[in-house]
């Protein structure tokens, strides 16, 4: 893991960084919600997550004609480029993980207002 | 001694045989050009000696390492025939990105210096070419692979080109391959010909004939 194939990544590849900052943010409402309590949540949670980096790998397949060669000529190869975007999207994923364990009660009152609005 | 080699190369498509014992080898200060039909396999011993083509059989070795891909050596550039650098970075980031020994080089090209700040999109399908290839040139590699390098160029490129290859090959060593083979035999030290599967050690234009890869010959 280095920071400047994080930085090349993040040029090339923002729409798969955001991807998965968007399922990150989705499963960590799951959490959230139950009060990193059940595991049966737990486990779904994490299976969206591993679905997401599915879609990661998709994602990847639509631009590799663009890019295969790009990090090639950087003498870095597709399983380090995934091993690296899931490794970087782990980390962001536990610090979201993190900060909604630390701000859960704000988080928790929030959510539920939005979620009653949006019930009446 | 600094120096890329590839022997043993076998290829097959198939049921086809494309490479048969094919050798190939390279030295930091020279450039070798590549001719052969289409078809020959050309484009696939330039890949297979990258890293992008895996082949039947092969011995790649670069600076007394041996490699299974020669892209992990990190000292091996390699220019596709299509682009390959994403739309969404500028010149300016490309060279930072490529050519961090070499970039003030190609900060001093009149064209380079012009479209510092422009996307690759918003340029023409020959000006990225010329881009790419300058990139190649002048990359942090010792060696190049330069696929069809002239292809989409205007005349005025390709000499342009063929300076620069000239120039940088002080510290690097190239191995060309296009089908503009005046382009090729003006800028090359050594040629070396792809027929009937195997490599051959060209002199002069007369070989070309003799081989058939040039009209003319008659028996």
């Amino acid at each position: 893991m280095s920071i400047g194939l994080l930085k090349k990544s993040l040029v090339i590849y923002k729409p798969i960084f955001l991807w998965n900052v968007l399922v990150s943010l989705l499963t960590s409402v799951f959490f959230i919600l139950n009060g990193f309590k059940e595991p049966g949540i737990y486990s779904f949670a994490i299976f969206i997550k591993f679905i997401g980096w599915l879609f990661s790998v998709a994602i990847y397949f639509m631009f590799y004609q663009s890019t295969g060669y790009f990090f090639k000529n950087h003498g870095i190869s597709f399983r380090k480029i995934m091993t690296n975007l899931v490794l970087y999207d782990l980390i962001i994923f536990i610090g979201i993980l993190i900060i909604s364990l630390i701000c859960r009660n704000s988080l928790l009152i929030a959510l539920t207002n939005i979620l009653q609005t949006g019930k009446y | 001694m600094q120096e890329l080699f590839i022997d043993s190369v076998n290829q097959y498509f198939a049921d086809r045989e494309v490479l048969s014992s094919v050798y190939l080898n390279c030295k930091v200060g020279e450039v070798v050009g590549l001719l052969g039909r289409n078809g020959s396999g050309k484009s696939t011993l330039l890949k297979i000696i990258f890293g992008s083509v895996k082949a039947n059989f092969k011995y790649l070795n670069i600076n007394n390492r041996v490699y299974a891909k020669g892209y992990l050596s990190k000292n091996l550039s390699y220019l596709p025939q299509d682009n390959f650098i994403p739309d969404q970075i500028n010149v300016s980031q490309a060279i930072d990105i490529f050519c961090k020994k070499h970039g003030a080089e190609l900060h001093q090209i009149e064209f380079v210096k012009n479209y510092l700040n422009s996307k690759f999109y918003n340029l023409s399908g020959g000006e990225r070419r010329f881009l790419e290839c300058l990139l190649m040139i002048y990359s942090n590699a010792e060696y190049v692979l330069l696929d069809e390098p002239f292809s989409q160029l205007s005349p005025l490129w390709v000499e342009e080109l063929k300076k620069h290859i000239d120039g940088a090959k002080a510290y690097k060593g190239f191995i060309i391959t296009d089908h503009y083979y005046k382009s090729i035999l003006d800028v090359s030290d050594r040629i070396v010909l792809l027929h009937n599967r195997c490599n051959y050690t060209i002199q002069n234009e007369a070989d070309l004939i003799l081989h058939g890869y040039l009209p003319g010959f008659t028996a």
